[in-house]
């Protein structure tokens, strides 16, 4: 706690303390409904497809973060669009989006000035190179995602969980999915300088998947996913400015920490009912 | 607290009002036909839906609510064609499936309060009578007791029971259920034979897909058999040809191909 505290001192680990944050909050928030579709790996891919707009920012020497906003939330929509078609030939359709999007963005990338090297702090997340601009466009962001999130929980929760009864509803079902994918490309930028565009899946699954362990209710599934979300992400970005390590692995390892945790004490929990 | 307080009140829909008009119809998946029918259901009606696996029970159940593609001729829900018909809420549908959430664990209330949806709009605000017709929902096929559990700690025939009550939360006064009896215990095939008999006393249209009448018989007036994507018969209870009743005896009440139409792409599951 002292540790964190002494962090404030620094502008730049304040910035990042709250992209920290903002991305905890979000990314378990939008990952609860995606992982109820079972589509828990949709981050990956829209991760995937931020890359060419990375790249495309960094050789136009532009600011990266808002041009990866763009791509991710076309390649999104394109994603659910390819879905809703539901043809065999659809996941095909997305393998290649998906794998176009990081191989375009590392070809693109080689006509850069800065380099890979650049590209490599969007890919894997480097929280302190957050700029003050960075950190207004995820406020944003973020703002957006909690708002949508809790004025249309209800609609995404039946979405998510029976879509064809949700049809039957007469919900407007793939205006939901296609919000619900754009919030998916939202959280995919603001975790971009966090945990970085390959590793967000894991922020948006992994906490849900502790928190679902314990939890009895879609509601307080969310808000210990939430809270998780907020805890490893704040403790990642602490430990790995003194151990100098990067954030985003070392945010990712604290959130398998703790599933395995939440695991182990359930087993050990069991084991001693079975046993008394 | 009764749930006929909280039904819709369908002035539109009198006695021998139409309910569902399905004219010449056929419905399938991606261009093939997997059933034509022509069938009319009427206000206060019970119809049972029977034939064997891959009859075209199923397929005619969601044709009626535009769920799968209409290759030919017309649907009218309420007299109105079905690409005009918004009002669903007067409309209640009780899909097949084995469990009735995701991986990400749903209490009762909570799976019930989704079907509250049709009648309240996407951002309605929580009103107290909102939650009044939930737990009437949740009481009428009695799992008041269980309404905070998850829903996967109940057995099938209660997640079957949840499943109807979430169809009702709307008020709706038309039930459409696909196989609600398959591999549900016979104690829970009983209460929700009970819970449909209170609905239908109140006046409710009921259209049931079945593959055997069950303990169902004594509510049903009206079958529509169907064999290899064909009515065979469409007429009252009694005068249906018995081995039309029991064409269905050969069925695979876990759902075969028509069960599964997703993607199946990045499925995860619980660990």
């Amino acid at each position: 706690m002292v540790a964190a505290l002494n962090l404030l001192h620094y502008a730049f680990m304040r910035r990042a303390l709250i992209a920290a944050l903002l991305v905890g909050i979000t990314a378990p928030a939008v990952g609860i409904f995606l992982v109820q579709r079972r589509l828990a790996l949709i981050g990956d891919g829209l991760g995937h497809i931020a890359v060419t707009g990375v790249a495309l920012g960094l050789v136009l020497d532009r600011a990266p973060v808002p041009i990866a906003l763009v791509t991710a939330v076309a390649g999104a929509m394109a994603i659910e669009l390819i879905r809703a078609r539901g043809e065999t030939s659809g996941e095909i359709a997305l393998a290649i989006l998906f794998y176009g999007g990081i191989g375009a963005g590392v070809v693109l990338v080689s006509q850069a000035p800065s380099g890979s090297r650049s590209l490599n702090q969007y890919l894997f997340g480097s929280i302190t190179t957050t700029s003050a601009q960075d950190l207004l466009i995820f406020a944003a962001l973020a703002f957006v995602v909690v708002t949508v999130t809790v004025v249309f929980g209800r609609a995404l929760f039946s979405v998510s969980n029976d879509d064809e009864f949700a049809r039957a509803s007469g919900l407007p079902v793939m205006r939901l999915n296609l919000l619900l994918a754009a919030l998916s490309a939202f959280t995919v930028v603001v975790s971009m300088r966090v945990v970085g565009v390959l590793l967000v899946s894991a922020l948006m699954v992994i906490p849900v998947a502790a928190a679902q362990l314990v939890a009895r209710s879609f509601r307080s599934t969310f808000v210990l996913s939430v809270t998780i979300g907020m805890i490893v992400s704040v403790a990642g970005v602490v430990v790995s400015f003194y151990a100098d390590t990067p954030s985003g692995g070392t945010i990712v390892l604290f959130a398998i920490a703790v599933f395995l945790l939440v695991l182990t004490g359930l087993s050990v929990r069991r084991a001693l009912h079975s046993s008394a | 607290m009764r749930l006929s307080q909280y039904l819709r009140e369908d002035s539109a829909a009198g006695v021998d009002a139409s309910i569902v008009a399905v004219r010449d119809a056929a419905f399938g998946y991606r261009n093939q036909v997997a059933v034509r029918a022509d069938v009319h259901i009427h206000s206060g009606e019970v119809v049972a839906l029977l034939g064997p696996n891959g009859s075209g029970k199923t397929t005619l159940l969601k044709g009626m609510l535009g769920l799968v593609d209409r290759l030919a001729g017309s649907v009218e829900l309420f007299g109105q064609p079905l690409e005009q018909f918004r009002d669903r809420s007067r409309i209640g549908y009780v899909p097949q499936r084995q469990t009735a959430s995701g991986p990400i664990p749903v209490t009762v209330q909570e799976l019930v309060r989704s079907g509250r949806l049709a009648s309240t709009g996407l951002i309605g605000r929580r009103r107290r009578s909102d939650n009044d017709a939930i737990a009437a929902a949740i009481g009428v096929v009695g799992l008041t007791d269980l309404a905070r559990r998850p829903v996967v700690e109940l057995s099938g025939g209660q997640q079957r029971r949840a499943l109807v009550a979430r169809a009702l939360a709307s008020g709706a006064r038309v039930l459409m259920l696909d196989e609600p009896m398959a591999g549900v215990d016979q104690a829970n095939q009983e209460a929700l034979a009970d819970a449909l008999c209170v609905l239908i006393d109140s006046g409710a249209t009921v259209v049931v897909v079945l593959h055997e009448l069950g303990p169902l018989e004594s509510l049903v007036t009206r079958t529509v058999c169907l064999d290899a994507g064909s009515v065979l018969f469409d007429g009252p209870l009694a005068s249906t040809p018995p081995r039309l009743l029991h064409l269905g005896h050969d069925h695979d009440p876990h759902g075969g191909p028509e069960a599964d139409h997703g993607l199946g792409l990045f499925k995860w599951s619980r660990p």
